[in-house]
This record gives structure tokens, sequence and C-alpha cells, in this order.
């Protein structure tokens, strides 16, 4: 019963962090949604604080402002285990806290949501992902061959890496995240497959860089934190994954590397242009010098900011795939579905029915 | 053999027979086609003599009784061949044996010629290969025996940039064996800025390294600095690498005039450039044994026994600076003198060039600015 409902302090502070909201800003959108009654910041930090209990009426003023429904605040965020937990992520410097808080919830959230999607089509939880132990002499890079090896990947470029993922038991979605300040983020918690947020807002060729950096941070780093030496195995991580030293050494040395070989080479290996140069100067294909004029230019030609000729964007399957499963094979309805995530269908069919997962997605097996 | 002179510090306690015979010296490294004899004035005590490349067994047959100081062997495979992760040594042709031919066969070859210790086949490394780079340590590790010294010719890169160096450091603790250590680069790879200090760096965290195919600053800087031992090439292309799966940048690495090491300056000017130098003043007097008091710009000249000669005179000079590096009771005042010397050099050569009256007639290398410059263990401001 709806009006048994009794708000969760933690998932309250949840839900309102994944909208990007304040407390305040909070207040004032339930205080529009009232009978007239002024709900002040001070009542939302108290609900937040559990030291007022929110049930009934005040309760469905918070889901309508907040656009959950009612049952959702109600939910124990531990008990589903969805906590915050360790949260990997690749960002900017400029990204603030409060931006990083929502796209921390809405992880929690997707993470809440993939559950009972998982649930309800019976699906086991199967993964190849496991933590690889590094030290100075077993490098990241030494991590990623390690992967590719075990995920059986032939020699050279990585066509699909959404697809790779999903393959090896990955949960990947395509969200807003509303900043273009981070590409992905990712959250392994023991038990659950790996779930990576690839932010709608990404380049194309920048943002399977950073998808492989996040799975860089899975396989390596069980301890949270986002340490500037994390940061850089993870991104050692990502550049043998997609730039394995021995074949792509070989393909950058055939000739002089300048721009448009640079361009040519994007679409090869599915990167930027910028992440081959930085693979050259690693390899010493290029010599300090020859990579600073190279910067220096991609610079002044605003390539630093947006590169040509986009790459064709990688987009998720399995979730869509299992989404249209439960749907069209096994009869259950749009509202059922959107009720179980903890969604209004409208929420539900924009994240989960909408183009941003479903768009270009063929047909896959959702068993696993 | 006469025993060297011992050094202290921690990447100089001889661990292995091999360590024994290198530790505290500075060898000359010669090619086996040029080398008619062990030369005379090659310090028994503090040098010794490395054949390096083809034909250095049948050479070291020749020459090892004449040898008063250790004579060694060293394929030099790294010079063009490339390591993988299967195969990090340059193993000859099984010859019908069962399960090819092991190491032990080459190193056996070199200790046959009476080699006093035995360096290891091993391949060039390139710029971030961690799986070839492993394999030579895993290899490496396997050896046994302890007359052995481990070459590791690998890219500069491993050296310099931050990405590479600490796996280098940890492949290098693993090897039991005294390690001769050389880094691939078109030029002096201690003139990119990080080569000094890195390597300061990889010899206070490590033992038993040297520094091989050297010229004669990077060689005194590695011994200064806690290097076990060093070879610094008689010629330019024994001086430095170029790597294996690279062309050498140089024109035509052959017609040019000699190098000559210029001892106040402590750098290798060709013939042709010191003559053109001194056209109008006397050029500067070599004391060495092999100069007598001979003016240094008699080396204008593409003839084989003036580029033997000019060779000659670079070895006997570092052959006398040796007593000046090895007897210093304390590692600090070793590298108090050492930095002094350097600096010493850096002034000469704007001494020579305003005695000339040209400016900037002779500019101090930057590898040669590093080592008069850098801070020293216990100086305000060092850092590691």
């Amino acid at each position: 019963m709806e009006g048994d409902v009794v708000a969760h302090p933690a998932m309250l502070v949840l839900a309102r962090e994944s909208r990007g909201m304040t407390q305040a800003e909070l207040a004032q959108e339930m205080t529009r949604r009232s009978d007239g009654t002024v709900v002040s910041q001070g009542y939302v930090s108290k609900a937040e604080a559990g030291r007022l209990e929110v049930t009934g009426l005040r309760l469905s003023w918070y889901a309508a402002a907040l656009g959950y429904p009612v049952a959702v605040l109600g939910t124990d965020p531990q008990l589903h285990g969805v906590g915050v937990g360790l949260v990997h992520h690749r960002k900017r410097a400029s990204l603030g806290a409060p931006a990083l808080r929502r796209i921390h919830a809405e992880l929690a959230l997707a993470r809440m949501q993939t559950r009972a999607l998982l649930a309800l089509a019976g699906i086991e939880h199967d993964y190849r992902f496991h933590r690889i132990a590094i030290d100075d002499f077993d490098t990241a890079a030494d991590a990623a061959s390690t992967v590719r090896r075990e995920w059986g990947l032939a020699p050279g470029a990585v066509p699909q890496l959404v697809h790779l993922i999903e393959e090896a038991g990955g949960l990947v979605l395509v969200r807003d995240l509303g900043s273009r300040e981070l590409d992905a983020v990712t959250q392994w918690i023991d038990g659950d497959p790996p779930l990576f947020l690839i932010n709608a807002h990404a380049p194309a060729d920048r943002f399977r860089f950073s998808l492989a950096h996040e799975l860089g941070h899975v396989f390596l780093h069980a301890e949270p934190g986002v340490t500037a030496v994390q940061e850089r195995q993870a991104d050692e991580f990502a550049s043998e994954l997609l730039l394995p030293a021995d074949a792509v050494r070989a393909e950058l040395k055939q000739g002089r590397l300048d721009l448009p070989r640079l361009l040519d080479l994007k679409h090869r290996w599915g990167v930027s242009m910028a992440a081959l140069l930085r693979r050259a100067f690693t390899l010493d294909i290029v010599s300090d010098w020859q990579y600073r004029n190279l910067m220096v230019e991609m610079s002044a030609l605003g390539y630093r900011t947006q590169e040509p000729s986009d790459l064709v964007r990688e987009r998720p399957r399995f979730v869509p795939a299992l989404v249209a499963d439960l749907r069209n094979d096994r009869g259950y309805h749009l509202d059922q579905l959107a009720e179980a995530t903890g969604l209004l269908p409208d929420e539900f069919a924009r994240l989960y029915v909408g183009d941003n997962n479903s768009a270009d997605a063929p047909p896959v097996e959702v068993t696993r | 053999m006469t025993e060297p002179i011992g050094l202290s510090g921690p990447g100089t306690q001889p661990t292995t027979s091999a360590a024994v015979t290198v530790t505290g010296r500075i060898f000359l490294l010669d090619r086996p086609q040029f080398t008619r004899q062990v030369p005379p004035f090659l310090a028994a005590d503090r040098s010794g003599l490395v054949l390096c490349g083809k034909g250095g067994n049948a050479k070291a047959e020749v020459l090892w009784r004449q040898s008063a100081g250790p004579l060694l062997v060293d394929p030099a495979a790294y010079v063009d061949e490339v390591a993988t992760a299967d195969e990090p040594f340059a193993l000859p042709e099984s010859d019908g044996a069962l399960f090819g031919t092991d190491v032990n066969v080459v190193l056996d070859g070199q200790r046959q010629c009476h080699a006093a210790a035995a360096v290891t086949p091993s391949r060039y490394v390139q710029a971030g290969d961690s799986a070839a780079f492993k394999a030579l340590v895993r290899h490496a590790q396997a050896i046994e025996r302890d007359d052995v010294i481990v070459a590791v010719p690998v890219a500069l890169s491993w050296l310099t940039k931050d990405q590479y160096l600490p796996q280098l450091i940890a492949g290098l603790k693993r090897i039991p064996h005294p390690k001769a250590m050389m880094f691939g680069a078109q030029k002096n790879p201690f003139d990119v800025a990080a080569a000094t200090p890195n390597f300061r760096r990889l010899l206070a965290e490590t033992t038993n390294v040297g520094l091989w195919r050297a010229d004669v600053p990077a060689a005194f800087d590695c011994l200064a600095h806690g290097g076990t031992f060093a070879a610094i090439g008689a010629g330019g292309s024994l001086r430095h690498l170029v790597p294996a799966d690279e062309k050498p940048d140089a024109n035509n690495p052959v017609a040019h005039t000699p190098a000559v090491l210029l001892p106040s300056m402590l750098r290798y000017s060709e013939g042709r450039f010191i003559a053109d130098k001194y056209a109008d003043l006397p050029a500067p007097r070599c004391d060495c044994p092999v100069c007598d008091g001979a003016s240094l710009d008699r080396f204008d000249s593409l003839s084989g026994e003036v580029r033997i000669a000019a060779h000659a005179h670079n070895a006997a000079v570092w052959t006398g600076w040796l007593s000046d590096l090895f007897d210093h009771t304390t590692d600090a005042e070793r590298r108090q003198w050492w930095r002094g010397f350097c600096q010493a050099a850096v002034d000469a050569h704007e001494q020579e060039s305003t005695r000339l009256r040209q400016k900037g007639a002779f500019k101090p290398s930057p590898a040669l600015k590093k080592l008069a410059t850098l801070l020293l263990p216990g100086e305000v401001g060092y850092q590691r």
C-alpha cells in the first residue's frame, strides 16, 4: 500500500542527488506541488537525516517533485546493494562535486534497475571480470594483455568495445550524465557484474578510450580513490587494450606520421588522433619534438576540442535486448517493468526503450 | 688477472664470480676486426677489454695471453635483432639438438675462448615491449651459473619515460647477475634531460648494474654514482646504440674523420673539426701514452691507421683518469670530484673558444652541462 510507505532517509538523498537538485530546490518544488503548504529546506534536511518521518501526503509531494514512484523512496539502498560504493570515473578537473554526486547517485539507481530487470528475466549473473594484481614489474599494460588473451581477442584493433564488455558479462548503459566533463563511470560491487554508464554526450572518438580506461579500473583497482597513480594505470591499460604495442607499432611505423595519417589511423583503431599520437610517442615512433609539434598543430586547428571525422558510435545491445525480451517474449507490460525498476513509466521508456539504448541494436541472446 | 680496486656503495658488492670480474672496472669496448692487440696502456687492475660483435670468440683466443686485465666477448646480438616474448636471446640454430640450442652453449663458447666471464646474447628490447623485457628477465633468472653478465639493451624510453622506468628497475632487481645496461637512441642518450637523473636513480635502487657502450662522461658518472662497472666504446658507433629496428640517422657513418677525445673539455670532436678550429692557432697537445706530447689536430684523415690511433688516444686518456676516479675514500668524495671535473670541462669550452677568438667555437653538450650542475645527495634541494 502506497499510503503505508515510510521514506528511507538514504534513498531520499540518493533520489534527490540523482536529479541534481539541492535541498532548497527540492523544497521549492515540493511546495509547488503541495496543497499550499510551504516546505522548507530545513524539512528536507531533517527528512534526509532521518530526524523526521516522511509518509503519506508529504511523501507523495516528495515523489512528485523528484519524479520517482512513491514506493522506491521507501527502499533501503544498502539492502538493495545500491549504495554508491566503489566508483571509478575519468573526469576533467572542472567537474564539480554536486555534478559528481548526481552521477554517482544515477549509477547507484541504475544498478538497482538492472538488477530488477535481470531478476525478472531469471538470468544468473555470470561474468568474466576479475581483479588483476599489478606492481612495478607486472604492469597495467601487462594486465590489458592478459585481458586480451582471456577474452580471446585477435591481435590488432578492438572492433566493438561495448559489445566485448557485454559479452564478458558487463552491463553497459547510455545516460545523459548532465555534463560534458565526464565520458564514463563504472561501479563493480561484489557478486554483481560491473556496471558502466556511458555519457550520451561523450564524443565517439574519445569515449572508447574512456570506456577502456573504466575497464582498467575494474580489473586493477579494488580500492576506491581517484589518485593520479590509479588514473595513469587505467590510461596505460586502455592504451594497451585498444592499441596493443606489438600490432600498433608496426602500423605506426609505416611511413611518416602526420595529421592526415593520424586521421586514417583513427578510423582503423577507433580512438582519437590525440590518443594515437600519444601512443606513438610512448612507443618511440615519434620523438618528443615531433610529438610537441603535432600537438601544437592539432591545437591550432581546434582538434583538441573537436577532432574531424567522428567515429561511428558504439551502442549497448544487451540491456535493450533484455527489455525487448521481457516485453515481447515474456509478456511484461511497460508499466510493470517501470514499477519493478523503481521508475515512472515515462522515464523507464526514455531510459530503456528510447534511442539511446536501443537504436541500432541488433538482436542478441539475453541468456547468460 | 690483477685484482680490481674495491668500491663502496650499494651497487658494488660482488655476489657472483662475474661480479667479482667486473666490479670497479671501466672496460674498453672494441670491434674484434680492429683489435690487433690488447692496448698496453690499459690498467690491469681497473680496466679490461671487451671484444664486441662478430668474431669475438676467435679474437679472444688470439689475444687472451696478452691481457693482464679481464677479457670479455659480447656477441652484440642487440645491434640488429629485436627481442620478443618468446626469444629474448639470439641463439644459433639448434643443429639437430633435441630441444634447440641452450643459452649455455653461447656462454660456454665465450668461456672456452678464455673470456673471464660470459655475456648473454641479448636482443634489443623496444620501447614499451613489456612482454619482451619480462622474457629477458625470466631467461636471465633461469641462468644458474655464476660467471654471467646479462646484457640489457633497451630503448632509451625505458629510462626516460616514467611509464617504463619502474618496470625496468623492478626487472633489474630480479636478475641475480651483473647487468650491462645500454640504451638505444639515435643520438647520445644522456643528452635527454631525464636520462642522467633517472640513471642515477636506477643505480641507487639496484645492485650490480653497469653501463655498456658508453662514452667517457656517462661511464665515469655511472661509477661515481653507484654503478658497478662500465664499458666505453673505442669508436663512436660503440659508444652509443642505435635501436635494432632503426637505421642510423647519421648520413654516412663511415665517411668522417675519427672522433677524438679533447681531454680538457671532456668532449669528442671529429678530427676534421679540430683541424678546422685550430687552423690559425696551435692545437692542444696531449700527454697520454699514445700521443706523448703530440698535437691533437693530427687526426684529420679518413685512413684506418689514423682512426685506430685516435681510438687509442681516446682510451689512453680516460685510462689516465681512472686513478682519479677510484682513489677517493668515500662515495661522496668521488661524486664531488667528478662533478668538479665536469664543471671544469664546461668552463674549458668557453676558455678555449676565447683563446681561439671564435665565440661559441666549442659548446658543451646538454649531457655534460647536466653532469656539471646536478645536485648531489645530501645537498640542499637534492631530490632523487
